[in-house]
């Protein structure tokens, strides 16, 4: 396995080279190579959007139909780690106030900034289990203890959400509906952001989330392949849950132990074993996203890495059970960053060479083609226009390059954000 | 929201927005599929050079000896290509032609080879003859003239080389 995961990381390098190589090709006596990539690249876009958008038309014309929660008894487990003490108390009140049977667990990960106080204040006010590390043992660790010493023999269902998460009343009931289907594995909900309007930054990433949730994850769950479990809001079957638990807390990546992306790892998990994982866009939970730019960076730095080492591990298993998903990670998710490298520099050499093309024509056309693609945004949440058109820009001056960062440190284990920002 | 009236209704729950939602969602099709579709063209249109205009004076002053106006001409020719070559080939190929600079002399053992034609174009503001070759490509023209006798450019088409449309919502 570790093999074969070295094997696909040393291939996203060669794709990386060899379309920057293709690139300088255009320099050479032919400029026919370059021109072909380019359409090629191209041609792939269109084909993955069409792909996109069939799956969502096909959710639109035939959304799913989940059979109703009957009290199954569902586990909500809270890691918490440095979490600002009301966040987290908020976040314990409202899954102990959301509907449904449940068992609400806190694990507190060796907090050092005195939350403990207040974890034990709500234990002795609520019907919730508290347990907390003597020192901090990441956030696996903490999943892992609570699946295999915490959670009752009866329960059904394990929802796991962070500790600045925010449950709407109906979230629980509503994220596990989908595991009384018994292919169903794993189930995430939606993900809406408390401070969206505090700055540009914050309603950019408000539409960053919309079009991850509702278009990209949206599209995941017609195939019934959500590839990830967002750490906010994400339901497990119990009994699978407990199966995959103990290789989720041993995972290694090239010989290192993996520390972030818990939540991605733990979807691959239950797809490895075959089993559906799916969206649902009316369970929804709230959350607080950094208000920063250094903040958010940190935070996507940690997510990219994860992004890549998880897209990675997809793809050694994907083949054997979920096909599309295989031909989807493999042709687009994971290595279109890494394809358009060469575009990129050609973007570069362009606006320095010829600066007025890239404002006349390039970036007109770029505006107006990304809109179409993102139709949706205008469509069904027309008030985050500004912050698509933000973020667009925002994506090719600083998200894209992070993608060749994480490609070079993907074995990097530290947390990023975790010790300055534990709230991201 | 409560799922308690539909719990009466039936065991299941159908995960959409009402049913006056998803209408206006089914109805937004109609609109998102031919944008999608003109998407799907302009994209792949410009990056293929649709409409584009050859441009043969950019191949011409490519392989423009210095001084060259008295001692020679611009030929026009087919570019190499191999036999029957397959649709996806010819789909990718943006251009055809090559220009390619030959002595006098050179043109005068062309001209009794093959059947030729003339093309002007304008070079810089002033007006520029090609001599178009019908039915030759670079290759027999090498052939013909010797390999290092003649320099060839091919006419490029002008094309959009950068769309970075793969931002995701992860």
């Amino acid at each position: 396995m570790q093999r074969v995961q070295a094997a696909i990381y040393a291939a996203l390098f060669v794709v990386l080279g060899g379309s920057g190589a293709l690139f300088l090709s255009r320099y050479g006596t032919n400029v026919q190579f370059w021109e072909r990539f380019t359409f090629g690249y191209l041609l792939l876009l269109v084909v993955y959007t069409w792909y996109l958008f069939v799956l969502l038309l096909a959710h639109d014309v035939r959304p799913r139909r989940y059979p109703l929660y009957r009290r199954e008894k569902i586990a909500v487990v809270i890691p918490c780690y440095n979490e600002d003490p009301d966040l987290v108390e908020r976040s314990i009140r409202t899954a102990h106030a959301a509907r449904g049977l449940k068992q609400v667990i806190v694990i507190d990960d060796g907090s050092t900034n005195g939350v403990q106080e207040r974890l034990r204040e709500l234990a002795s006010t609520l019907s919730i289990t508290l347990h907390e590390f003597a020192d901090n043992a990441g956030k696996r660790e903490a999943l892992h203890y609570a699946t295999t010493r915490l959670i009752d023999d009866d329960v059904d269902f394990v929802v796991t959400i962070d500790s600045d998460t925010v449950l709407d009343r109906d979230a629980l009931v509503r994220v596990v509906e989908p595991l009384l289907l018994p292919e169903i594995g794993a189930s995430t909900g939606n993900v809406l952001l408390l401070n969206e309007r505090q700055n540009l930054l914050t309603r950019m990433v408000g539409t960053y989330y919309w079009i991850g949730l509702n278009v990209y994850k949206q599209a995941q769950s017609v195939i019934r392949s959500v590839v990830c479990c967002s750490g906010c809001l994400a339901a497990y079957n119990a009994a699978l849950l407990r199966e995959v638990i103990d290789e989720f807390a041993g995972q290694r990546f090239l010989g290192e132990p993996c520390t972030h992306s818990e939540d991605r790892h733990l979807t691959n998990l239950v797809l490895k074993r075959g089993y559906d994982v799916v969206y649902v866009a009316d369970a929804v939970s709230w959350t607080e996203t950094p208000a920063t730019v250094r903040g958010f960076l940190r935070q996507q730095r940690r997510w990219k890495r994860g992004y890549i080492r998880e897209s990675i591990y997809t793809l050694t298993y994907a083949w054997r059970v979920k096909r599309l998903l295989f031909v989807q990670i493999l042709c687009w998710d994971l290595t279109a960053p890494f394809l358009s490298f060469g575009l990129r520099l050609a973007l570069i050499v362009t606006a320095l060479a010829n600066p007025r093309l890239v404002v006349t024509t390039i970036l007109p056309s770029w505006i107006v083609l990304m809109l179409v693609r993102y139709i949706f945004v205008p469509l069904r949440a027309g008030r985050k226009l500004p912050g698509l058109l933000v973020y667009m820009l925002f994506y090719e001056l600083c998200m894209y390059w992070l993608n060749l960062w994480a490609l070079f440190t993907v074995r990097n284990t530290s947390w990023v954000t975790r010790t300055e920002t534990a709230q991201a | 929201m409560s799922v308690e009236p539909r719990r009466l209704a039936a065991a299941q729950r159908t995960v959409a927005v009402s049913p006056r939602a998803r209408a206006v969602r089914l109805v937004s099709w109609f609109l998102i599929i031919p944008t999608l579709a003109l998407f799907s063209f302009s994209v792949v249109a410009s990056a293929s050079g649709f409409g584009a205009e050859p441009d043969y004076a950019g191949a011409a002053k490519a392989v423009s000896p210095p001084g060259h106006a008295k001692g020679g001409a611009f030929v026009v020719v087919e570019a190499k290509s191999k036999p029957n070559p397959n649709p996806l080939e010819k789909l990718f190929s943006h251009s055809q032609r090559e220009v390619c600079w030959i002595t006098s002399s050179q043109l005068a053992r062309v001209s009794r080879e093959y059947s030729t034609g003339r093309m002007t174009i304008t070079v810089d503001g002033d007006p520029l003859d090609l001599v178009t070759v019908d039915g030759a490509n670079d290759h027999d023209l090498r052939a013909m003239l010797g390999a290092r006798s003649m320099t060839c450019r091919l006419v490029r088409v002008s094309s959009t080389f950068f769309l970075p449309f793969d931002a995701r919502g992860e």
